[in-house]
């Protein structure tokens, strides 16, 4: 209600109002469809078909009315699984609008058998609804089988001489004939070709044949293929993938409502073709008749040499390039050697190859440049050099020769000899290491292979011997410190034990007071030494003299006049009890008196 | 430098309780069955070119609680000639952790990486790096951690020294062994965790689909091949691990068709 009074106070003109209805309808009616919708959820599981081969696909479509969730293909275990994506049908029954979405999927087998898939599920509100099942059967596919299918389109893989010789090139052609439209064709596994040394030869080419009054397009992929090694190497079938276009069927009034109106009058359907394994009985070279240095060289060559100069001075260079041309593996070969000789001197350059792709047969010229610097003069004689190679068409070795090569060395400008490097005979070419092969450095049967070994540490042992030296630190600093607060301790409870102590002497030499002897001086004298060392935390009872206490008191900053008066009285206490002065009892009381008032105001300042 | 050197030892103390936090205990299986029977059994089925047979005894082994880098080494030569590219990888990988000084193991894993197929364009700092901190890639984790727990040692006992004895070469071993002590310390430390945390994975099967979800319909971003590693992410119990490569892509495989290192 609100949205249409929105609507009319809107400020457009009535056709504009219409148009804002329309819209609103638009958008609220299939919602109210799939509302309504979602109290009918099902699930529907179809096939294209229940029979195919395991180089075939079923397509399988997953109708879901009621809700929009895509179902879970868990049950799917024994084929391999491509989504093609989803469509949403709506239907208009009875005048009863409802829609639901078709999910497509391609089920490609893992092996023949029978399989049951689904159901299919999906979880709306805490329920569960499921599809059905649906039963497949998956059967070996035989030559007569796909020759029968698959006539429209097919593939095959052939080689021109299934028992070549080793390093002979065969041809290995795969084909792909098709007499109907394809789209998407991928070749989705290809040999890996073990044993073969592997060249392209140029790119895939189309044609056309005629196969039975049939007229075929046929695509052309070849390679050229050089068996390593004797004995029987297999070469592994191809599979191609791609989507057969066939016309769709369109019927009134499903064909029209149900299909994509935008997708045109054609659809496709998948299809994957393989072709059959190859093997390929390699044989051994003939050792009867194989010349010493032969490299491996099989094919039909020609060699040609060129020297830049036909006379050249000492010292100086010429180039001789040595061209071996022909149809063979010359992509094995490294280098053409020239003989050595003290004469002159060879500098390789390094050797350039380029290969021939065209035609059935793969070939190329290989190039090789050396220069030569004679080091005496006269003329250069090269005797004519070969290349041993075996001619698969005669079954035989021959050798593709040069003519000899001549060059005039005339004395050069300046009369020093060049030397060559070295003692005696002429060094030998150099080369680099050419790496033939790769392996694996082998197993260990060493006896620790059989002791377990860690690579992660104890967490216990780890902790401890974290902790432990942490512990040991900390100790150590602990202990130290608690021996110097016990001193500390020790010295501070003296201190302040000090003037109790001195009150208690100076009662006991009042007790002296009257008799003439020594006891009073010793007590006084005792008290005020006992005092100072009990401040200082110093051993009592230490033989101190008044100049000593003087010193330690002064350092204290105990104020002079202070001082004085105790030095004055330690030296009277030292005089009368050294027995060389005596004192009446008044002036002890009085030194005495005079000494406890200096001792109490010492106390406070220490 | 004693206040310097006071705050300076909460350094280690830190380092030292995050690297063992990180920690794992290895655990130990039980003890093998005749294990020496079984090895010389399977290195002469290996001798003998019977690959799948070396390949289960070696296992066999394995399972049996004997792991070090020598049986991981010689069950992943038995894998790489069987031509199982991504199991032989996977078996180096493991022995690297307790042989990482291996010239023999380096050797057989570059032969094994060289035959993956798939290229990765990766940002090479981080190998650059490793390489510089020679260290940390000489060491196993294992050797790595002693290492660290040692000069941590030494550290504290220099300390303990130094209570007693205030010279200035005591206060420079002090000094020189924290350095080493924070050093191998974020090395281990480093090392455990990403050992725990940021494990990586193989690809096993000749073939994987990287899939944009856990549902075989989803959409297939890229296909991976035996032997490429990659960051192991996550893994749910509906079989489904989420991997990540080291140019940034993502995706979900199977985990039957990869295994974690």
């Amino acid at each position: 209600m609100r949205v249409w009074c929105a609507v009319k106070r809107c400020c457009l003109p009535s056709v504009g109002k219409l148009f804002c209805l329309a819209l609103l309808a638009a958008a609220v009616v299939p919602g109210s469809v799939g509302i309504g919708a979602a109290a009918d959820v099902s699930l529907i599981a179809s096939v294209d078909k229940t029979e195919a081969t395991v180089d075939d696909f079923f397509l399988l479509t997953i109708q879901v009315e009621g809700v929009r969730v895509q179902p879970a293909l868990d049950s799917v275990r024994d084929f391999e699984v491509q989504s093609r994506g989803s469509s949403t049908q709506m239907r208009i029954v009875n005048g009863q609008m409802s829609s639901s979405v078709e999910y497509t999927y391609l089920l490609r087998p893992r092996a023949a058998g029978r399989f049951m898939i689904g159901p299919f599920s999906v979880s709306l509100g805490g329920k569960r609804y499921q599809s059905n099942t649906i039963e497949l059967t998956v059967s070996e596919q035989s030559r007569q089988q796909r020759t029968e299918s698959t006539r429209e389109y097919f593939v095959t893989a052939t080689v021109d001489n299934p028992a070549p010789y080793q390093y002979q090139q065969i041809l290995y052609t795969f084909s792909f004939y098709r007499s109907v439209s394809v789209a998407n064709a991928t070749l989705v596994e290809r040999p890996s070709f073990d044993g073969f040394l592997v060249e392209d030869l140029g790119r895939e080419r189309e044609r056309e044949q005629v196969i039975n009054g049939r007229r075929y397009v046929v695509t052309e992929l070849r390679q050229v293929l050089f068996p390593t090694r004797t004995g029987t190497l297999r070469i592994e079938p191809s599979r191609l993938q791609c989507d057969v276009v066939k016309r769709r069927r369109r019927g009134f009034p499903n064909g029209f409502f149900l299909n994509d109106p935008f997708g045109g009058f054609n659809e496709t359907e998948p299809a994957s073709l393989r072709t059959d394994g190859i093997d390929i009985q390699v044989r051994m070279l003939p050792v009867d008749g194989k010349p010493d240095g032969f490299q491996d060289l099989v094919g039909q060559f020609q060699l040609r040499v060129n020297v830049s100069a036909r006379q050249v001075a000492v010292g100086e260079s010429a180039t001789v390039t040595l061209t071996l041309a022909g149809r063979g593996n010359l992509q094995t070969l490294g280098t053409i050697e020239l003989p050595g000789s003290s004469a002159y001197k060879i500098y390789d350059d390094k050797p350039v190859f380029e290969p021939d792709a065209t035609g059935d047969v793969f070939g190329g010229t290989l190039t090789v440049k050396k220069a030569i610097v004679p080091l005496v003069p006269g003329t250069l004689h090269i005797a004519p050099l070969s290349v041993a190679y075996f001619d698969p068409t005669r079954t035989r070795y021959t050798s593709a020769v040069t003519g000899p090569i001549e060059i005039d060395v005339v004395p050069g400008e300046e009369s020093e000899q060049i030397q060559p490097v070295g003692a005696g005979a002429t060094a030998p070419v150099k080369q680099e290491v050419v790496v033939l092969g790769q392996d694996l450095v082998p197993v260990r049967s060493l006896p620790r292979a059989l002791v377990p070994d860690r690579y992660r540490v104890p967490v216990a042992a780890a902790l401890a011997a974290f902790v432990a030296p942490i512990l040991l630190f900390a100790g150590v600093v602990a202990g130290r410190r608690l021996r110097g607060q016990g001193e500390s301790q020790r010295l501070r409870a003296g201190a302040r034990k000090a003037h109790a102590r001195f009150r208690k002497q100076t009662r006991d030499a009042r007790k002296h007071l009257h008799s003439g002897d020594a006891a009073f001086y010793q007590c006084a004298g005792k008290a005020v030494r006992d005092f100072v060392a009990d401040k200082h935390g110093l051993a009592r009872g230490g033989a101190q003299t008044a100049e000593d206490i003087a010193r330690q008191l002064d350092r204290a900053g105990v104020p002079e006049e202070l001082i004085s008066g105790l030095r004055e009285v330690l030296q009277f206490c030292d005089r009368g009890q050294f027995g060389y002065e005596r004192h009446g009892e008044d002036e002890k009381r009085k030194k005495l008196e005079g000494l406890c008032d200096m001792i109490a105001r010492l106390n406070r300042r220490l | 430098m004693g206040s310097v050197m006071h705050k300076a030892v909460f350094f280690p103390v830190v380092i030292g309780v995050w690297v063992l936090c990180s920690a794992v205990s290895a655990g130990q299986g039980s003890d093998p069955v005749d294990p020496g029977a079984g090895l010389l059994a399977a290195n002469q089925a290996y001798t003998q070119g019977r690959f799948a047979d070396a390949a289960h005894g070696y296992a066999a082994l394995i399972d049996g609680g004997i792991t070090n880098g020598d049986l991981y080494y010689n069950l992943g030569n038995a894998h790489m000639k069987r031509g199982e590219v991504g199991r032989a990888i996977l078996c180096y990988r493991r022995a690297e952790r307790y042989l990482p000084r291996d010239d023999d193991l380096q050797s057989n894993l570059a032969f094994a990486l060289q035959q993956r197929r798939d290229v990765l364009s990766c940002d090479r700092w981080y190998t650059e790096v490793a390489d510089f901190c020679f260290w940390y890639t000489g060491l196993s984790a294992f050797e790595l951690m002693w290492v660290f727990l040692g000069v941590h040692a030494a550290f504290w006992l220099l300390l303990v020294v130094r209570q007693f004895r205030k010279h200035e070469a005591v206060t420079v071993l002090c000094a020189l062994a924290l350095f080493f002590t924070v050093l191998f310390g974020f090395s281990a430390g480093i090392k455990q965790y990403t050992a725990v945390f940021v494990p990586r994975g193989v690809v096993l099967a000749g073939e994987v689909r990287v899939r944009s979800g856990m549902s075989p319909g989803d959409t297939v971003l890229f296909a991976l091949h035996a032997g490429t590693e990659f960051f192991w992410e996550e893994e749910r119990p509906e079989g489904w691990v989420r991997i990540r490569l080291c140019d940034g892509k993502k995706g979900w495989v199977l985990d039957e068709t990869v295994a974690k290192i």
